[in-house]
């Protein structure tokens, strides 16, 4: 008995020195890429179009990063996308609350064909409507807009039904306390539904935030002036420059994604909760 | 008057939203519908019934790009899959540092899909790339990543399960979490092993939730287009072209409107099927994702 007792404890820490083995394994190889950025960012030229192929840069190049900055207009990318993502948030934000507001909070005729309707919006990426919305864009002339690059986005469900599912949490006796008191629908959402969504928002201003930051597709259709680029497609271009040497590039890689990742060591917590939830997105 | 005010309202609140996605999202549906029944001439504009879409089967380059697409999802969903469900499992564990691994594995979903591009370019690269470099250090000849036929799309898939494994891996944890420890605790007073427990505790309590990560990440392989656009922009030749890069270029490049209708629509259907099935799964299962 007892020694089949240590045998199952020797086995299980086994299994556990396994376990650790494959999860460091593959800790190794998911943050080596990441690694490799960060040297390729940091070396100078010669090294890194060298066939003798270095780990970590000898000399370290900070030159990368200024002349990468100085080289193309990133400065201009970057205050670009900052306000595409920032409109697209605000926009999205506010009118995805008051829809999952409404649609959790209210019994009215069509409720479901509604909530329906908003859905289907799930299903129809960019890349299903390019061709109706660049036509569009162009016949209300927004193309080489910032209203062009950011409103379009906004219609998408994601938020719509996070807000939903959240508002269903909160108490209906909030409302009709406030509506007793004289509180209008539209001052009681203002100032207590809109307040005690906070989470659900964060998780809402997170992730709109990342999409906008980090899609492609769409700002290549809408955006076609070199001065109303968004950070990724500058990225895009400047590799086609030939010029451009592989440091630089990589030093503004770095660059573009380091508002990403402040965001999420700043909201971990939310930004751990919303993917969980766009188990639901498409 | 009060009454019907009160009536009104969950209207006005949706109202913001509903314009959007019917300016937005459904108009451009029905647009792309009608547009791909029709041929735009110069100054003519007129239906041609289904010669579009008869264009379409016609079209290698299509056929090309929709079979470019399949090996992609083909690759990428079940290793994605697999891996996510592994580390996943692993750190639903008592594990020590758990919050680190789960850092270090969801980090790459943080880059845009331009920076993993650029990025695995550089590591791919047939002189001054790592990875050619690694495999000569262990006595393996280079690889042409990148300019390999038969070698692109798999290097690509290798980035993106590098992306996204940290993403579903969270699903996957989320899911993990929600299934309660009797289980667990049942099964151990009839003797299980971690092995047999996995496979028939966990495995069938997770099902609708591999199913839902299978159809997302289904979804998204049909949706690639960034990635491709800045390793290899299709190439060598068509060998890494898929749809929305195919359907892009038909836009931008031939100005083939309606022809890229047709495509759009065709994609269209097949992220509808794919989401009616993953609803349908949500309505089947009890267990919510979050």
């Amino acid at each position: 008995m007892k020694l089949q007792l240590n045998k199952t404890k020797t086995n299980k820490r086994v299994s556990k020195c396994l376990l650790y083995i494959l999860l460091i394994g593959g800790a190794i190889i998911m943050a080596f890429p990441i690694f490799y950025m960060l040297s390729l960012a940091l070396k100078p030229a010669a090294e890194i179009y060298s066939l003798d192929l270095k780990l970590l840069p000898e000399n370290i190049a900070w030159s990368n990063f200024t002349e990468g900055w100085a080289r193309s207009g990133f400065n201009k990318y970057f205050l670009n996308t900052i306000i595409i993502a920032i409109g697209a948030v605000l926009f999205s934000v506010f009118f995805n609350s008051m829809a999952g507001f409404a649609l959790a909070k209210y019994n009215f005729p069509g409720r479901n064909i509604i909530f329906v309707f908003i859905l289907t919006a799930l299903m129809l990426p960019t890349q299903v409507k390019m061709v109706p919305l660049y036509l569009l864009m162009i016949n209300i002339g927004w193309i080489n807009t910032f209203q062009g690059a950011i409103i379009p986005t906004i219609s998408q469900a994601f938020g719509v039904f996070l807000m939903r599912q959240y508002c269903l949490t909160i108490p209906t006796e909030l409302i009709e306390v406030s509506r007793i008191d004289g509180c209008s629908d539209f001052r009681t959402f203002w100032q207590i539904i809109f307040p005690l969504c906070k989470p659900a928002m964060a998780v809402n201003i997170i992730f709109q935030f990342m999409w906008r930051w980090n899609d492609l597709l769409w700002p290549l259709i809408v955006i076609r002036e070199e001065k109303l680029y968004t950070i990724q497609q500058g990225l895009a271009f400047f590799r086609e420059d030939p010029s451009v040497a592989g440091g630089p590039i990589m030093a503004m890689s770095i660059v573009s994604v380091l508002p990403i990742v402040v965001l999420f060591f700043a909201l971990q917590k939310y930004f751990i909760q919303g993917i969980a939830t766009t188990g639901m997105k498409v | 008057m009060r009454f019907k005010k009160q009536m009104l309202t969950p209207y006005i609140f949706l109202m913001p939203q509903l314009l959007l996605v019917g300016i937005f999202a459904f108009f451009p549906l029905v647009y792309n519908l009608i547009m791909s029944f029709q041929e735009i001439g110069m100054i003519s504009r007129g239906f041609v019934g289904l010669d579009q879409y008869v264009n379409m089967f016609e079209d290698e380059v299509f056929w090309t790009s929709l079979k470019n697409t399949f090996i992609y999802t083909m690759g990428t969903v079940p290793l994605t899959t697999l891996f996510s469900l592994v580390v996943a499992v692993g750190l639903n564990q008592k594990i020590a540092g758990k919050k680190i691994f789960r850092t270090i594995y969801l980090f790459p979903y943080l880059t845009s899909w331009v920076v993993v591009g650029l990025l695995w370019q550089w590591m791919y690269s047939t002189n001054y790339g790592v990875l050619n470099k690694l495999l000569n250090l262990i006595g393996l000849p280079s690889l042409a990543w990148l300019q390999a036929p038969a070698l692109t799309i798999p290097s690509i898939i290798i980035a993106s399960i590098w992306h996204d494994v940290g993403y579903y891996m969270v699903i996957f944890l989320a899911g993990l979490q929600s299934i309660s420890p009797i289980y667990y605790e049942a099964s151990t007073i009839d003797g299980a092993n971690s092995w047999k427990q996995f496979r028939f505790v966990t495995l069938p309590l997770l099902k609708p939730i591999i199913f839902i990560v299978l159809i997302l990440s289904m979804i998204n392989s049909f949706k690639i287009f960034d990635q491709i656009y800045v390793m290899t922009g299709g190439g060598p030749g068509r060998a890494s072209l898929m749809i929305v890069n195919y359907i892009y270029s038909v836009i931008i490049t031939e100005m083939r409107l309606s022809y890229a209708s047709a495509i759009s629509i065709f994609l269209f259907l097949v992220i509808l099927i794919l989401t009616a099935l993953q609803r349908r799964m949500f309505k089947d299962s009890d267990m919510e994702v979050g």
